[in-house]
Formats: C-alpha cells, structure tokens, sequence
C-alpha cells in the first residue's frame, strides 16, 4: 500500500543492478517460446523443421497461405493448363503442384472466437453490474453465502460440469451452437464480474446517490446516471477479463462444439498438412490468435492483480 | 462497448421502449424489489447453467447411464459407482500423477515467483515494463501455447531439445520430452511452470508491497542485519498472499486439462493421465456416464473443499 | 453473516467459536486431500472422498457460529 520508495531501506545501487540483470533475463527467456511462435507463421515448411533450428531464414508466405486456404494436390499437366494464377497463395500452391480449392475454415473459426467472446462479456457485465450493486448496496438476505455460492461456480471443474451440460444441450437443442457457449462462458464469467464489479462499486461514495436521490431522481436513475459513469474504469477491467477468460477458454468448447459453433482454440491444433501437423501454418494461426491477448495484458497491467485475485487484491 | 454502456442512451432509449404505465411502476420500485430485479437474472442463470447440472450430475452418479445409449434403460446401483472409482488402481494412479504435477509446479512456481517479486521489489529502473513482460505467458490461451510447445519440443528439430543440448552437450534427438515416460511428466510442468510463476509473482508482489515501511525503519534502528530482516519480517509477512497463491494454483492445477490435454494428452501410457484427463476419457470416449458422474463428484467436493479455504484465505489477506 | 447471530452470543460455548472450528475443518479438508492424493494406500485413497466431504460440510455448518 505504500507507494513512496523505501526510505531508510532503499536498496543499494548495486543490489538493484544485480536484482534487474537477472529478472530482465527470466522475462527474455520466458519471450523465447513466443518469439518463436511468431518466427515459425513466416518460415517455409522446410526451414520450419530444419536442423538446427533456424533464427535466420527468407519469409516466406507460406503459413498464412495455409491457413486460410484449403488446397488439393494435382497433377503437372493439369496446372499447366490453368488459367494465370489468381494471387500470391495460388501462385505459392502451385510451385508444389497443388491448387487452391477454397478458404480454410480458420476465419470462421475465428469469427465465431470474436462473437462468442464478445457476446458472453456484454451479458456478464450487464448481469455483473446490477447484482454487484445490489449486493453493494442492499440489505441482501444470506449475502455472503450467495457471494460464495457465485465465486465457487467459476471453481468447478469444467470437465465435470461438461457432462451434465453436454446431456442439456443435446435436449433442448443448444449443442454446437454459439448461443449455447455465449450462456456457458456467461455462467461462468458472471461470478468474475459480480466479485470484482463489488470491489468497484464498494469504492463509490454513496453519498453521490444519495445526493441525486434527494435531488428527485429514483434508484433506478441514480445507478444510470450517477453510479455507472462512476464504474467505467471498473467496467471496462472487467470486460476484458471477462474477454480473455472466453477467448481463451478450450475444455467446455473442444467437447460441446464440433463445427458451426467451434471456437479457434480447438481449431487451430488441428490444422494438419500432408504428413502431420503443418506447423509454418499452425504458428501462423497461434500468432493472430495470441496477438489480442498481448494487447489486453499491457492496457489491462494496472488491473491484474484485481482481476485474478477476484478484486480482493489492489495493488 | 463504450457507447453500448453510455448511461444516457440506454436510459433513454429504455423509457422510450417501456410502456407509459410499465414505467411508472419501474420509476416508483423499491430498493427491496431492484435488489431482487438485479440479483435475480445472475442467480437465475447460475442456477440453470451451474447448480441444475450439478444436481443432475448427482443423480446420474447413482446410475448406469451412458450418454451414448439414450434408449437404454437406467437403472440405480446404488453407490457402486463412487466404490468403484474409489477403489480403482487407475484411477488412484491418475490421482498420483496430478499429485507430481501439483507438488512440483507449486514448488517451482513458487520459488520462482517469490524470488521474482523480491528482486523487482528493488525497484531498479524499468521494473514496471519487465514485470508487464513477464506477466504476458499467463494471459494466454494454455490450449493453443500447449499445442504450441509440443512443437517445441519435436525430438531433434525442437527449439527445447536444441537449447539443451546447446548447454549440455547431450545429442538432440537421444532424448523426447513428450515421448518418453520419464521426461513426459516433466514437460508438462515445465510448461505449467513457465506459464503461471508470473501469477505467484504478481500476489508476492502485492504481499512484499502490502509491508508498511516503518517496520523496516524499526529493524534498522535496530541494527538487524537485512538477512535478519528477510527471514524475520519479509518472509513471515508475505506469508500470507504465498499460502494464497499456493491455495489457487493448487485448485487451477488439480482440474488442469487443456494444456496437457494438447500438450501429451495423458501419454505415453497413462504418465501424464492428470485426473481431469482421465474423466474426460471415461466421460466422453467410453460414454461411462453414470461412473464418469461420480468420479466428476469426487473432482467437485475436492475442489469445493479447496475453495473454502481459499476464500478463507483470501479474506484474512484482505483485512490486512 | 454472523451479525444476525449476536443473541446467541452470549450462551455460545467458547469451545464452539467460528475461529477454532473453522481452522478444525480446514485441517479435515487438507487430510481429505493428502489422502486421495498420496502413493501409498489404497485403502487411505479410498476413504479420502468421504473426508474431504465431511470436513467440507463441517466447514460450511461451522462457518455460520458466532465468532
């Protein structure tokens, strides 16, 4: 809670040197794996599996080719009589004597990624902001035994709760649709949102609202008017949580979906080329996937303590 | 997001829609009645997403039914079907791998962890954007870097293996980290490790932090050596928010699933069969419903269990 | 949660606080979990579910005594 520097304490120069040599290490190394997630997306097949491993290497399109076409292999005689290729992909195809027959499923994939996400972070935010400020700001009978019983849904196993909800699914029709993982991801994102939307909302004056309740607004009014625009910075903290959480999510979406509602994370392992997985292509698909989050963390670094402690830690 | 959220907009737009005498009743509610109007939809969509599942996982583990077989007819046996994942050797096998992984990447971790946070506790210049650097593994998606790091490490042309060997001199290709049954169970905790020292390091952080400095002033008046200080004031302070990471890795780690599941997928053999694997096994590739129900049982209670000691924890670190 | 408890107080047992029974519990709960987890028995992992599930509703009962 201190913010000022240690006074009497200060650490000495030298010990503070020593101390960053070796954490600014830990955080290069810790880069590697990532760093060569990014090399790989540009590397041919070839050079992706060569020994030993190259740092150095001409760019080549290849991976991202992959990844958004589909392509089936054809004779010589065949390609040569094609008409003049159609762009960079197909050119690249056909120097190993395949064709581009189509898009990849990746792109939708990946929209479907961006909706499910982006739908389940609207709802918990809404459902999150009004219960939390009920439970701020009411007299709610047994609260702290409904706010564990929020906070202890995000803890069970999602293999566990996978099977019940696999058997609903498949009843009422939500099986392999986005709608379905939009409420599964909500469910368990709203106990994230309730937990740390309270911690926000807690640190409002309430005399704002009682203010604005003396000046004839009702409740209702005072939490729109007076109470949200007070939330924004928490709100927006908790979205991206939110966000993160269901973009990145994989159990519930490997075993509830399998094409029309299927999410990147259970797709993305299974882009395979001839012989194997086709890993210029796979990186390629890690990287755009990845690259949000990267964004998220460094905007969100203020608040993440907050968020994975669920608000009980500030800074 | 920012416009969907303006409050004017959406308030004005809901008195638009909202029926003259359907608002009137709105603008006069209770606090009582939005209380409710507010915690019920939450509570409501945990009930049907969360607890009715619950409650029908319970039923089915006192029967015999497969998911694959609707038809079927289901009949109870009773607790047979808790007996028998109790007293199964693979199962109690699975339990004894998720009990390596847990000791060892709570180990790791939380030596890691601890002595990051001690050394940017110094304060040295730049330590904000190193720390934001180091945080970034945890963000990530852990079934996608999983599937990732099982490139990494490809016996011969993998980066991991390459570096390895670079440092120690053993060929590349004389050992799998993923293929062979003594390293597999380390290279699922080398990744775990790799990606979550930087959430034990976040919480030690705020623990080192959450120290008042005039205890430290008081030491040094004291003339207490800074090695006394660590192990006297440091150590026992951050005490706390440790117990609290240890506590929530330990329950992350005990249902871990999609990381290993892309990384070995419980092999070779069964080494790396975490218990969340092994249901998913049971539950979904022998259809074993009603057994899969019980052993899913077990998981919850356990993890339950955990959960209140966490919350426990997490209050007493939040009243310091 | 407790403040609507504060009559009882006063006849509580002191042996019976939140504070000591909790800490009772957690210990049952952390055995629970030692007990599925370890190498050695299977008699110890087979009867650690019906552990950790007692020390888990001793816990939740107990968690609502006066402090």
């Amino acid at each position: 809670m201190t913010s000022h520097a240690h006074s009497v304490v200060q650490p000495s120069p030298l010990s503070q040197r020593i101390a960053g040599v070796i954490v600014v290490l830990y955080a290069v190394i810790t880069m590697v794996p990532l760093a060569w997630i990014f090399l790989t997306g540009f590397k041919s097949g070839p050079d992706s599996i060569a020994y030993p491993p190259k740092v150095l290497f001409t760019p080549s399109a290849e991976g991202y080719c992959n990844l958004f076409t589909t392509r089936s292999r054809q004779s010589p005689e065949y390609i040569a009589q094609l008409p003049p290729t159609s762009g960079i992909c197909d050119a690249f195809a056909r120097t190993s004597n395949m064709v581009v027959v189509g898009a990849s499923n990746f792109v939708p994939r990946f929209v479907n990624s961006l909706i499910i996400a982006f739908g389940s972070t609207a709802l918990s935010v809404v459902l999150g902001v009004t219960a939390a400020y009920a439970f701020s700001r009411f007299k709610v009978p047994a609260k702290d035994d409904l706010l564990f019983f929020i906070l202890s849904t995000r803890m069970m196993p999602p293999i566990a709760v996978a099977i019940p909800i696999y058997l609903m699914y498949r009843d009422v029709g939500l099986s392999d649709t986005r709608l379905g993982m939009i409420l599964l991801y909500t469910a368990v994102n709203v106990s994230l949102a309730v937990w740390l939307l309270k911690g926000f909302i807690d640190e409002i004056p309430r005399e704002y609202e009682e203010a604005a309740l003396v000046d004839g607004y009702t409740r209702l009014q005072a939490f729109l008017k007076v109470v949200l625009p007070q939330a924004t910075t928490g709100i927006v903290a908790t979205a991206i949580f939110c966000l993160i959480f269901a973009w990145n999510e994989y159990a519930f979406a490997v075993l509830l979906t399998s094409g029309e509602a299927q999410t990147a994370p259970p797709f993305i392992p299974i882009i395979i080329g001839e012989g194997g997985q086709d890993w210029p292509a796979v990186a390629a698909g890690s990287t755009l996937f990845l690259l949000p989050i990267l964004v998220f963390t460094v905007l969100l670094r203020k608040h993440l303590l907050r968020g994975i402690t669920f608000g009980a830690l500030r800074k | 997001m920012m416009n969907a959220l303006d409050p004017h907009a959406v308030l004005d737009k809901a008195v638009e829609a909202t029926p003259a005498p359907l608002a009137r009743r709105i603008r006069g509610l209770s606090d009582r009645a939005i209380a409710w109007l507010f915690i019920a939809p939450t509570i409501a969509l945990l009930l049907a997403i969360n607890i009715f599942p619950l409650l029908w996982t319970i039923r089915l583990s006192f029967t015999n039914f497969r998911a694959n077989r609707p038809n079927a007819t289901v009949a109870g046996v009773g607790i047979d079907n808790y007996v028998s994942v109790l007293t199964d050797p693979d199962v109690w096998a699975a339990m004894q791998a998720t009990a390596h992984f847990l000791f060892w990447t709570i180990l790791l971790q939380t030596m890691l962890g601890f002595t990051l946070a001690y050394l940017i506790d110094r304060r040295f210049r730049g330590h904000g954007f190193w720390t934001t650097v180091i945080l970034i593994p945890m963000m990530l998606s852990p079934a996608v870097v999983g599937n990732f790091w099982a490139f990494l490490y490809q016996p011969q042309i993998g980066l991991f293996n390459y570096v390895v060997s670079f440092f120690s001199g053993i060929p590349p290709s004389s050992f799998e980290m993923i293929g062979s049954v003594k390293l597999a169970p380390w290279s699922i905790i080398i990744v775990d490790t790799w990606m979550w020292t930087p959430y034990v390091m976040l919480i030690c952080l705020a623990g080192l932090r959450s120290i008042p400095n005039y205890i430290y002033e008081a030491a040094e008046v004291d003339r207490a050596s800074r090695w006394r200080q660590f192990w006297s004031i440091t150590l026992p302070m951050a005490l706390p928010f440790i117990m609290l990471a240890v506590l929530f890795r330990g329950i992350e780690n005990f249902k871990m699933f999609d990381m290993v599941n892309l990384l070995t997928s419980g092999g070779p053999g069964s080494t790396t069969e975490l218990a969340s694997i092994t249901l998913k096994r049971e539950a979904f590739e022998k259809w074993r419903t009603g057994y899969s129900s019980a052993f899913a049982i077990v998981l919850f209670v356990t993890v339950f269990g955990l959960a209140n000691i966490y919350v426990k924890a997490l209050n007493r670190v939040k009243n310091r | 949660m407790s403040s609507d408890m504060q009559p009882v107080q006063r006849h509580w047992p002191s042996s019976l606080r939140r504070g000591p029974m909790e800490m009772a519990a957690t210990a049952v709960i952390a055995i629970g979990v030692l007990m599925l987890l370890q190498p050695f028995s299977l008699t110890l992992y087979t009867w650690s579910f019906v552990t950790t599930l007692a020390g888990t509703a001793l816990f939740m009962v107990v968690s609502k005594f006066p402090d």
